[in-house]
């Protein structure tokens, strides 16, 4: 059996998780730094990149040590490595534990790319499903959707032509006053409102499979700056509304398009109640099977990171000691 | 000195931008500033279809920095597009090092610029974004570069 060391320090946090090659996940440790950010409205670069450094190795070691191994010697097969997209400070902490640690233990060590890491994401919780999978990707930092036809192999349909959807969500809430990360508290406003309190335009109505939010975030400011009668709740709710709208439009014409046997949510965006329940319907609606990994598993986890990881040190081998991170690695390049 | 231009939709906010293009020069750094929506992003994308930019320019917020091949353009080979609103230290901007890099016939559009001004100095490019109550944005340039006055008549009389 092969076993290997996963290790994610794209953005935020730091995560290690030991998977072997049943995709079984023997550990999965996580660790935020995100309490640092709350007072600056966003992750702070540099911030991060010194919270990493200081819970980089009590991570790894109890990811070994929950696993069942021995911190010092464990017995694994290989490292596992976010080395792009990201913040450059931060994936330069995961990626220089990641090499001295398969270094020390003799092991070979991969790096990963962190988008083709939350599309491996499904296959922990239900490793024999059903392929090709339309994985709706939305996070702080990327929004997609993408055609998973087999492990590794995949194709971005859509990109956002602007921001973020996670962006979006984080700039309507410093805008609203609302703290960091903007998601958990837009979501939990819009369960007491009313999602057509505020009028918003409908955005990328186009026949492609391109998303924007950019100016979804612009309507909110004016909006509000308009109307400052209408309801925080209001407010949070239509929003939420106009994004889930626009994902759930552009996911439906995919499905139009091409043949695919199950539809996934991935990204820390996908872990809003309101996306989950309307990719839920659409499934059960279009007959597929349908994918909502668990809201540690949507968001970012060493767990993915390590299944990636076996896929590529099992098709392409390990990767050379002197790889660098690359901040913008496109999954594209991938395939 | 400044200048003015007016653009009442997202179109002519871009073309605004890729006007600007013949505005900069290699070594330039553009601090841009407005509020959440005011089109700097949109701008940008004007000025790097001007600079020769094939490539989608989007939002830099999360990795801080982009930095975009120029195609054709005789003198400015990179477009360094970098976002400081999520910087709160100064000192993180000054480890961006742009100064730096544009020495390399670059340029750099810093969005959110007026948030790190000081460590850029007084030979900058500002470009200042407003939104009046009928949604059109009034684009205001500012410069102490002697050398630009030409160009920024021409730019903003279009």
């Amino acid at each position: 059996m092969t076993t290997i060391l996963g290790i994610e320090t794209s953005c935020d946090d730091t995560a290690a998780a030991v998977v072997d090659d049943t995709l079984s996940v023997r550990s999965s440790v996580i660790e935020s730094s995100i309490d640092e950010h709350r007072d600056f409205g966003g992750v702070v670069p540099e911030l991060a990149g010194r919270a990493h450094l200081r819970t980089i190795s009590p991570v790894v070691e109890r990811a070994l040590v929950r696993a069942g191994l021995d911190p010092l010697r464990p017995e694994i097969d290989g490292v596992a490595v976010t080395s792009g997209p990201g913040l450059i400070g931060s994936l330069l902490v995961g990626l220089s534990a990641a090499k001295a640690y398969a270094f020390a233990w003799g092991v070979p060590f991969v790096g990963v790319n962190h988008l083709e890491g939350h599309l491996f994401a499904p296959l922990l919780e239900k490793p024999d499903l059903a392929w090709p999978v339309l994985t709706i990707l939305v996070s702080g930092g990327h929004s997609m959707l993408i055609l998973h036809e087999s492990p590794g192999v995949h194709r971005i349909l859509g990109e956002t032509i602007d921001d973020a959807a996670g962006e979006a969500y984080d700039k309507v809430a410093r805008w609203l006053g609302l703290g960091y990360p903007g998601g958990p508290a837009i979501d939990r406003l819009a369960q007491d409102g009313n999602d057509k309190g505020l009028a918003l335009p409908v955005s990328m109505t186009g026949p492609d499979f391109d998303l924007s939010f950019s100016g979804l975030k612009t309507a909110v400011v004016r909006a509000t700056e308009k109307h400052p009668e209408v309801s925080i709740e209001d407010v949070a709710a239509s929003f939420q509304r106009a994004v889930c709208e626009q994902l759930l439009r552009k996911a439906r014409r995919v499905l139009d398009d091409y043949e695919v046997a199950g539809i996934a949510v991935a990204g820390g965006v996908a872990a809003n109640s309101t996306l989950r329940a309307q990719v839920s319907a659409l499934a059960q609606e279009r007959d597929l099977e349908c994918h909502l990994p668990s809201l540690t598993m949507c968001t970012d986890n060493a767990a993915m990171i390590a299944a990636a990881g076996l896929f590529r040190l099992r098709t392409d081998g390990a990767s050379s000691w002197s790889l660098s991170a690359d901040p913008n690695w496109s999954l594209a390049a991938l395939s | 000195m400044t200048w003015r231009r007016r653009a009442a939709t997202s179109e002519q906010a871009q073309r605004a931008g890729e006007d600007f293009s013949t505005v900069v020069r290699a070594g330039d750094i553009v601090l841009l500033e407005g509020p959440l929506g005011a089109g700097k992003t949109t701008f940008v994308q004007g000025v790097a279809r001007g600079l020769g930019v094939t490539e989608r320019v989007t939002s830099p917020t999360f990795t801080v920095v982009r930095q975009h091949a120029c195609h054709g353009h005789p003198t400015i080979s990179t477009l360094h597009h970098a976002d400081v609103y999520r910087i709160h230290h100064l000192d993180e901007v000054v480890d961006l090092a742009l100064g730096e890099l544009v020495e390399e016939r670059g340029v750099a559009l810093v969005e959110w610029g007026e948030l790190a001004a000081s460590v850029f100095g007084d030979d900058v490019l500002r470009l200042s974004i407003a939104v009046d109550d009928d949604d059109v944005r009034i684009i205001t340039a500012t410069t102490t570069k002697e050398d630009r006055r030409e160009a920024l008549d021409a730019w903003s009389s279009t």
